[in-house]
């Protein structure tokens, strides 16, 4: 594999710019941090629609190993094939808009706040895009590791007791599951003699590496019974916990187990324990969740639960779940964004998090009602949202497995967030409201045109799906 | 005109939905026009399809549904335009998506595809719920969106399956349970029905009228798909004696239900339900017969249900009120709406000659067929049904049109405005058409939309004509001999009577009924809501909720909290080797150095 021209400029030019950004975030005046972060983004993505002819560019079908764009420095090799592409141009694209709604949000806060947000996301979006290009399961594990650590400085990110205590806990929780992870590694390293995701194409392993590498993603994707440091990350600002979501810190663990597992090695004995283990997750998530009323905790539930039923998909080691695990993976990126952002712009409005004080937001403000709306459908899997064609792509590739009760569970779980999204709903958009509320001018246009944006953006992905998908379904 | 796209009139709906977005400045009249307009393009495409096949041929299934919600929605927005003159762009607009999503779930030419119309219809429709926006219809939508929602994932449930496993048939059970169950929520069979009595009072009414009339027959529709293409003639199921008892729980269910509802809309929600009943025992007999019946029930209910809405929404409007103790002696100012509501009363509760009686009298005939002991018993079950639909609407009728004027707001609409003459008298006049020829409807069309496989049926229709002759006759009778008549007070024992006196309530023709034993526990199991399987997972799920938040949270967490004190308990002891004091940090030193020569030196 030599790589070829303009692959070998756009890779490193997508990797590099979040981290140089980064430093000059530090040297630039912090008035202009946040700005000057969305601009280095905005430029991270324009580079992306060359990736992507590149990555199309260099021929053969999808899936297959030669279908990439690669990049080699100091003995390490970096490739984009169509699932990294689609990653990591999910993330930058949400990571964009978050910049976006940040601006309106830390509108009041003092300058060394915004460079610090600015800072330490442009380097959480870097080791996103290290983690996704990486072919090497060192480096992945070097991004892997960074990723967690941007998470320990931002969750705690105002420095109080509590954030610090949730803080620690979340790296505490997620290191711990890379270093099973890294036991993974070593295994596989003295079976193969590589580590070389390129050289390992199906290769089979033994269930207990599956086993190691399992936990780290457990760990990192918050799933049953390691889940519990998500919720307890809701106590950051409310960009931080998008990214923590949406763009970044639990889709690494999506990425890493579909890389490794999905695209990759291939186990010797039946693992579908984890596909239960995934479920059983999305479950008790999601039945969590309608007890909740904290408007973050029931969507960092609601995070739990829909990467549970992802995590389920990919354990059906089929094509058409992975097709599906794609799909939603971009559906929950961008849905779950529009959730928490609009469950910010609540939160500022209305001064509280309980949703039992909150009501009436339809009538105050009708385009945040829209973004909410398409955000949830999306995330409930309504269509013709996109979220719907991941979920109609998941459960078709269960019964393809012919594992009824599997797809009887995952269909449960969707059950499961249609009721606790619309208990949302109601409580927050629906009603009379009350007379705490602040007025119209706190929630700035500034911080709902981000939102209406990504809603527009998921509608107009469904509408492309809808062309795209149900062809195939005669 | 051989190639008409199977989308034309979804599209054209969905255009005019978005098209109401976009001139939402324009005034009231010319978006009332606008409306008309669509409507009427909407159902010129159905007509479209229709005769792309040729009109000598019969029409399809789907060409057949599209036709009657197309119909039935052009009559709605017609209406709306009198009843809501007020209404904002996003009604309007949500109104054109409902229609749109209905015809694509009907046309839809592949499982998955209707699916995701069922969906946008769904939502539309909850948002159609919402509409008014007060406490009743918050709840109302709510209920509606979680109970339909769950239906609609049931479905795909199913769909998914046939898909996917079609071949394999060993878990044929649970597909056709999940489609069952996903097909009869919208439906609103029972036990699956509650959100309707509760959705259709919220909605204003030109919305009951469409989600009665015609939504709740995509599912009917959907359930036909479903059973008579793909499950029936493929897969032997033994579910035919379960589909009866299904349809005669919701006969009676529905009917018992209504009997005793004093809010006018939601007694025609109940009354929509037992009619459900009927067309499934239709559909459960699986014969050709009982098909027929079942489609041509599901038409003349769309017909009669619809104008008994249009009718309540008259009253509602010159009342101010949907409850039947505000109405009373309404029939001389209403008199349009005292005569149609009174066919259509008299029509869904299958009284010769309109069209209900001839679409039960084939279920019946159906059912007789069929012969086995649940038929019989279903029988039975659609004849008590049919005595007390009849007990209920003559409650309905003597309380808002006969008796005294009670409590009466002046009325500003009165029923001169065309946009609702107009519907109103079509329909009355359907009902009577489709009852007097329904062999023209039945063999012509009916019977071409059935499946393969199941036989035609011929329809004598000479009692039709009779029943003109009749008709004839009597006209000619009254009209030779005008005048006749004389007015007088109404007198009891010689003495006439205060108004006051004069007057009962409702609640007289249902009292027996409602104090007979097996009757009354039913009532009062209702007044409980144990019979609403909504309010049972509103009690039970916030209960599993706890428990996994329990074992979720609680456990997990004192899990974690506890491993963090062992860990910090050794951390602890760890500590005795680094005091500070740079003597013991060096000694380490040494150590470790001499430990890695004895390493390196091997």
């Amino acid at each position: 594999m030599t790589p070829n021209y303009p692959c070998s400029f756009t890779i490193p030019a997508i990797m590099l710019i979040p981290f140089a950004g980064a430093l000059l975030v530090r040297i630039l005046p912090p008035g202009l941090s946040i700005r000057a972060g969305l601009l280095f983004l905005l430029a991270q993505f324009a580079f992306f629609p060359g990736l992507a002819s590149c990555v199309f560019g260099c021929g053969g079908p999808a899936g297959d190993a030669s279908y990439t764009a690669v990049f080699k420095v100091m003995g390490l090799l970096f490739r984009c094939d169509i699932i990294s592409l689609v990653f990591a141009g999910t993330s930058v694209l949400t990571g964009v808009l978050i910049y976006l709604f940040s601006l309106g949000y830390f509108m009041g806060e003092k300058e060394a706040e915004k460079e610090k947000f600015s800072f330490w996301g442009l380097v959480f979006v870097g080791s996103m895009m290290g983690v996704v290009f990486s072919d090497n399961l060192v480096s992945l594990y070097f991004f892997w590791e960074l990723a967690g650590l941007c998470s320990w400085r931002l969750i705690g990110f105002y420095r109080k007791e509590e954030d610090l205590r949730n803080a620690d806990k979340a790296f505490l929780i997620t290191s711990a599951g890379a270093g099973m992870m890294m036991l993974g590694f070593a295994l596989v390293y003295l079976q193969s003699g590589s580590l070389s995701l390129s050289a390992l194409h199906n290769t089979w392993v033994s269930p207990l590496v599956f086993t190691l590498f399992f936990l780290g993603v457990l760990t990192k994707s918050a799933s049953f019974p390691f889940h519990t440091w998500l919720p307890d990350a809701s106590v950051a600002p409310t960009p931080v916990t998008a990214f923590l979501h949406a763009a970044v810190l639990v889709k690494i663990g999506i990425y890493g187990l579909f890389r490794l597992f999905g695209a990759t090695l291939l186990v010797t004995s039946d693992v579908s324990w984890a596909g239960w283990l995934a479920l059983l997750s999305s479950l008790v998530a999601g039945a969590v969740a309608l007890r909740q009323t904290d408007i973050k905790r029931i969507l960092a539930f609601s995070t739990v639960s829909q990467l549970g039923f992802m995590i389920a998909g990919i354990t059906a080691f089929n094509s058409f779940a992975s097709r599906g695990v794609i799909l939603f993976y971009v559906a929950h990126a961008l849905g779950k964004g529009c959730l928490f952002l609009c469950a910010g712009i609540a939160e500022k409005i209305y001064s509280t998090r309980d949703i039992r004080e909150m009501g009436g937001l339809m009538k105050r403000s009708p385009w945040l009602t829209f973004a909410f709306l398409v955000g949830m459908l999306s995330v409930a899997g309504i269509p013709p949202l996109p979220g719907f064609f991941g979920k109609l792509w998941i459960i078709a590739g269960m019964l393809f497995e012919r594992r009824i009760f599997f797809a009887f569970f995952a269909i449960l779980t969707t059950v499961l967030t249609l009721l606790y999204l619309f208990r949302l709903f109601s409580h927050v958009f629906m009603g009379e409201g009350n007379g705490s509320a602040r007025t119209e001018k706190s929630c700035s246009g500034q911080m709902i045109f981000p939102v209406v944006i990504m809603s527009a953006i998921s509608v107009l992905l469904g509408l492309a799906f809808l062309m795209n998908e149900t062809v195939a379904w005669n | 005109m051989n190639n008409v796209p199977w989308f034309l009139p979804v599209v054209t709906s969905f255009a005019m939905s978005l098209l109401h977005l976009v001139f939402r400045r324009a005034g009231r009249r010319t978006r009332s026009w606008f409306s008309l307009a669509g409507g009427a393009f909407v159902l010129a495409g159905c007509i479209m399809l229709l005769s792309a096949g040729g009109f000598r041929q019969p029409p399809t299934l789907s060409i057949l549904f599209a036709i009657l919600i197309s119909l039935i929605s052009f009559l709605s927005l017609s209406y709306s335009q009198w009843y809501n003159p007020e209404s904002s762009f996003v009604y309007d607009s949500l109104v054109f998506l409902f229609l749109g999503a209905m015809n694509g779930v009907v046309l839809a030419p592949s499982f998955i595809r209707m699916y995701i119309f069922w969906e946008i219809m769904t939502v539309s429709s909850f948002f159609l719920v919402l509409f008014n926006n007060t406490a009743e219809s918050r709840k109302a939508s709510i209920k509606y969106i979680l109970m339909t929602g769950t239906g609609s994932i049931l479905l795909l449930f199913g769909i998914l399956g046939i898909s996917f496993m079609g071949e394999s048939l060993a878990w044929k059970h649970l597909f056709f349970f999940s489609v069952l169950a996903g097909t009869g929520i919208k439906a609103g069979i029972v036990p699956l029905h509650t959100w309707l009595p509760d959705a259709h009072p919220a909605a204003p009414t030109p919305v009951s009228a469409m989600l009665s009339g015609v939504m709740i027959k995509t599912g009917i529709y959907a359930f036909i798909r479903f059973y008579f293409f793909v499950f029936k003639p493929s897969w032997s199921l033994g579910w035919e004696s379960i589909l009866m008892l299904i349809g005669i729980l919701t006969l009676l269910g529905g009917v018992f239900m209504a009997l005793v509802q004093h809010d006018l809309k939601r007694l025609l929600a109940y009354h929509s339900i037992s009619q459900v009943g009927y067309i499934f025992l239709g559909i459960a007999c699986g014969t050709g017969m009982g098909l027929a019946g079942a489609l041509y029930h599901t038409i003349n209910h769309a017909v009669f249900k619809s104008l008994l809405f249009f009718g309540a929404g008259v009253l509602i409007k010159a009342t101010g009120s949907r409850r039947l103790e505000d109405y009373g002696g309404l029939a001389g100012q209403l008199p349009l709406t005292f005569s149609m509501m009174a066919i259509a009363a008299l029509a869904i509760s299958g009284v010769p000659p309109f069209n209900g009686f001839v679409s039960k009298w084939i279920i019946f005939q159906a059912l007789l067929s069929k012969g086995s002991g649940m038929a019989v018993l279903a029988l039975a079950a659609a004849l008590l049904g049919s005595v007390l639909t009849l007990a209920s609407f003559v409650k309905v009728l003597n309380d808002s049109f006969l008796g005294v004027r009670r409590s009466l707001i002046p009325f500003a609409g009165k029923e001169r405005s065309p946009f609702m003459i107009f519907p109103m008298l079509f329909l009355g006049a359907a009902c009577f058409f489709l009852g007097l020829f329904p062999g023209l409807v039945c063999e012509k069309i009916i019977a071409g939309s059935l499946c393969p496989g199941l036989a035609t049926i011929r329809m004598a229709s000479f009692f039709g004509w009779t029943a003109i002759l009749l008709f004839g006759v009597i006209a000619f009778l009254v009209k030779k001999n005008p005048g006749r008549a004389r007015y007088g007070g109404t007198f009891v024992g010689g003495e006439r009577l205060s108004p006051d006196e004069m007057a009962f309530d409702g609640s007289h023709f249902y009292g027996t009924i409602r104090d007979m034993e097996p009757v009354r526990s039913f009532y009062r199991a209702d007044g409980e809501g144990l019979l609403d399987l909504y309010r049972l997972a509103e009690k039970g799920l916030p209960a599993a909720g706890s428990f996994f938040k329990f074992l979720g949270i609680r456990w997990i967490e004192a899990l974690y909290a506890g491993g963090g004190r062992v860990l910090n308990k050794w951390v602890e002891r760890l500590k005795l080797m680094q005091n500070g004091l740079l003597a013991r940090y060096i000694i380490w030193i040494f150590a470790g150095v001499i430990l890695l020569m004895e390493v390196i030196r091997r």
